[in-house]
């Protein structure tokens, strides 16, 4: 990417309102759910959506590829789904002249948006297959390498009530997700607007604010806001404090906590960081934003030991923990 | 001791004016630190620190760095530098301030206030113990005044009371109490100076070389003496009253020539002695009503003398007392434990026992010296505070007696004597001595004075034959 300019980040802060505001003008209320969506999809992660069935996880995702022009494909996890479900497989086809030969045929996996709902239905072999996809934007089917198309963003739906019959997703697979977002039951107010809105004559539609070449470069501008030396050193703070073997551990996560968050739970966290602050007009990462997105950036990443089990224990009150006690650093000492 | 206040308050206030500056200097932040500051106090949302080290980094900033370094000069521009940061007074220095403040309030308004176990506490509670004392001492001399007639110790006497009161409130400082003492020693003084004065106009020393010198070390010697003469001018007037034989004429005139003899010897006021000389001439011709006119003068000059004595020897003692006590205030608690004599005068003249007297307490070495220290220290017999009990404190060996004399305070030498240290193993020490003459005739006098049942008169003399005899 070439310099970028003040117009950059002026496109980047007009698009990133824009699909908030087509986003909003399908999905009723989540405001802050839509908003952490984006800022995945523009820190190039992946989010993990936990809700109850019918909250709008699918409207979701299929305004937000309305709003970006992005392709978009729906898996319905289920036991049975295998693999070669997702990504694709070699069929053996015939030409006009009798010749057969193998041709590929992709599996929903190569699409630009993938819903993969109820992930946590398919077996861990079935789940794994994402792992790759969601890594290294890339299938390996038959020995051949195959890139996806940028933008790749997976969003996958786990129900938290009916856990018969489920296979929770490996703590592997939870890593790679940048996010997990709770979505909320809606309040009164909301459940009256949807009812406004999806049950009269004309259902609202999302207009196409950008495209995946502009989601591209908002990705590649979004990694050059700079991040201040006490930012950095307040998220791997914030990540070693929920370890309960660090010596900055919280008293919560000594007593809960088996692992704590990953490096890759910090990374997300300045990644998101750096396009949270790029929506707001800002042109570095504060503390602040490390603090607003710990949540879903590390909820998903804590594994809590036998105790923190029994107890029921939230992985979101360690984080809350960890964020009132950690300090932001100590103010240099003065220049001699 | 107590704490010079005002001088800790002055010294604290001037530490804190140095000693805040100089930690504000030191504590000053970085111009990375002072961008962090500014900040979190003008939440700028860390642009300026960010900045700065973009700024502080050798590669030219470009792309967003530099559009970030312009946006931070953006938001530094509106920046005011009061508001970025604000004259902060760190928490030392307002812990410097309070401390100085408490300080100088506890020496403005808490003077004399003292913490519990503290040096000033002890002395504290010195000035308290010895403004009773004062106090005791004023009602005994105020007493004695009104029974012998002493005019300026009966003048004296409630001011050293009041003196005593004001030392027993709390919150009184050394330097004030011995300001009030020094001040009641210089009255003291005073008093016995214009008493003494009086003395030497009276010319117990009868020549004219000795008018005013003092006649202090010679007073106890004088005043027996004195009271044995008044004693005997009483009974010869008593005589003369119903004794008028030939055979009792020259009887009293030789006693009188005697007691003429005595009176030049003791170099009595000359007024007296002519008055007995001219007595004895009235008795040799036979007029008894025109001696006993002339020994009633002579009474009346000697008892006139003997309230002097009195006067000046009441003062002196009470001057004593004070300086003791100020003496006692001066070195603190440091006398708190030992023993301690306090004695004082009956209205009859006796020997002056601030100096050593006709039975002077003396205490033993083994008295004055400190008990050795043990488990059960200040403990009652047997009952020690440690986990293993120790021998039982020595303590002296003694038995109360339980018989009161009835009847009020009446002259002689009252001698008490307050153990103050812990008691130790042995037998009393207050061995019986000789009576010497002076006391024995106090005695007598006063047993003749008061109406005392006979069966008490009786066990008083055996009392004093007992000690005569060193039984």
């Amino acid at each position: 990417m070439t310099d970028p300019g003040a117009r950059d980040v002026a496109e980047f802060r007009r698009a990133f309102a824009a699909v908030q505001s087509e986003l909003g003008r399908v999905i009723v209320g989540q405001e802050e759910l839509l908003e952490l969506v984006t800022i995945a999809l523009l820190a190039g992660g992946h989010v993990l959506l936990e809700g109850v069935p019918g909250v709008g996880k699918t409207l979701l995702v299929r305004t937000l590829a309305q709003a970006l022009d992005l392709r978009f494909s729906r898996i319905q996890f289920t036991p049975d789904l295998m693999p070669a479900d997702i990504l694709g497989t070699n069929l053996v086809v015939q030409d006009d002249s009798g010749r057969r030969r193998f041709e590929f045929h992709p599996g929903p996996i190569f699409s630009q948006i993938v819903l993969a709902d109820e992930i946590n239905r398919a077996t861990p072999k079935t789940q794994s297959a994402l792992l790759e996809a969601m890594q290294e934007h890339a299938v390996t089917i038959a020995g051949e390498s195959r890139r996806l198309d940028e933008p790749f963003f997976v969003l996958a739906t786990q129900n938290p009530i009916e856990m018969e019959g489920t296979y929770p997703l490996p703590e592997a697979q939870l890593d790679r997700f940048l996010f997990k977002l709770r979505v909320p039951f809606p309040g009164l107010a909301d459940l009256q607007a949807i009812i406004d809105r999806t049950t009269g004559p004309d259902e609202p539609a999302a207009h196409q604010v950008a495209d995946g070449p502009v989601v591209v470069r908002m990705q590649a501008l979004a990694r050059q806001v700079p991040v201040a030396t006490h930012v950095r050193e307040y998220a791997a703070r914030l990540v070693l404090a929920t370890h309960p073997e660090s010596p900055g551990a919280v008293q919560a996560a000594r007593r809960f906590v088996r692992y704590g968050a990953s490096p890759r739970g910090m990374q997300a966290l300045i990644l998101a960081g750096k396009v949270r602050a790029l929506s707001r007009g800002r042109l570095n990462v504060a503390v602040d934003d490390l603090r607003s997105l710990a949540f879903p950036a590390l909820r998903h990443r804590l594994i809590l030991n036998f105790e923190g089990e029994a107890e029921g224990t939230d992985t979101d009150a360690v984080i809350h923990d960890a964020v009132r006690e950690v300090e932001a650093g100590e103010i240099p000492a003065p220049e001699v | 001791m107590p704490l010079p206040l005002r001088e800790l308050a002055v010294v604290g206030a001037g530490l804190a004016a140095v000693l805040v500056p100089m930690l504000v200097w030191l504590r000053r932040p970085s111009l990375l630190g002072a961008a962090r500051i500014a900040d979190r106090r003008l939440g700028l949302a860390d642009r300026l620190s960010t900045a700065m080290e973009s700024c502080a980094r050798s590669d030219p900033p470009r792309g967003l760095v530099r559009l970030q370094i312009a946006d931070a000069a953006t938001a530094a521009q509106g920046i005011v530098p009061r508001r970025a940061a604000p004259i902060a007074f760190p928490r030392e220095g307002w812990v410097a301030l309070a401390l100085a403040g408490a300080l100088i309030l506890w020496a403005q308004f808490l003077q004399g206030w003292t913490i519990p176990e503290l040096p000033a506490a002890r002395t504290a509670a010195v000035i308290h113990r010895e403004g009773r004392t004062l106090v005791m001492i004023a009602q005994h001399l105020e007493g004695m005044s009104r029974t012998r007639g002493l005019p300026e110790t009966r003048r004296l006497a409630p001011r050293l009371q009041d003196l005593g009161r004001r030392l027993e409130t709390p919150r009184v400082t050394r330097q004030s109490a011995l300001r009030s003492l020094q001040e009641a020693v210089r009255e003291l003084r005073s008093a016995q100076a214009r008493v003494e004065r009086r003395l030497g106009g009276a010319a117990l020393q009868g020549g004219p070389g000795s008018q005013g010198a003092s006649i202090a070390p010679a007073l106890p010697a004088a005043q027996g003496r004195l009271e044995q003469a008044i004693r005997e001018l009483e009974s010869f007037a008593a005589r003369l009253g119903s004794e008028s034989g030939a055979g009792a004429r020259e009887d009293l005139a030789r006693r009188l020539r005697a007691m003429s003899e005595s009176l030049d010897q003791m170099k009595a006021p000359a007024s007296s002695r002519r008055d007995v000389a001219a007595a004895r001439r009235e008795v040799e011709r036979g007029h008894f009503g025109a001696a006993a006119s002339a020994l009633g003068d002579a009474l009346a000059d000697l008892q006139s003398l003997e309230r002097m004595l009195g006067d000046d020897q009441a003062l002196g003692e009470a001057r004593h007392q004070v300086e003791s006590s100020a003496e006692r205030i001066a070195q603190g608690g440091s006398l708190g434990v030992g023993v301690t004599v306090a004695t004082q005068t009956a209205p009859e003249s006796g020997p002056a026992p601030s100096a050593p007297g006709p039975n002077p307490v003396i205490p033993t070495a083994e008295e004055t010296a400190s008990p050795p220290p043990g488990p059960n220290e200040g403990s009652l017999p047997g009952e020690g505070r440690g986990p293993h009990l120790g021998a039982p404190t020595p303590r002296l060996e003694g038995s109360r007696v339980e018989e009161h004399l009835a009847g009020r305070q009446g002259e002689g030498t009252a001698v008490t004597r307050d153990l103050l240290a812990p008691g130790r193993a042995g037998a009393p020490h207050l061995s019986a001595s000789p009576v010497p003459a002076d006391v024995a005739h106090q005695n007598d006098r006063a047993l003749a004075r008061e109406p005392l049942p006979p069966a008490y008169l009786t066990l008083i003399r055996r009392y004093f034959e007992a000690l005569e005899t060193g039984r």
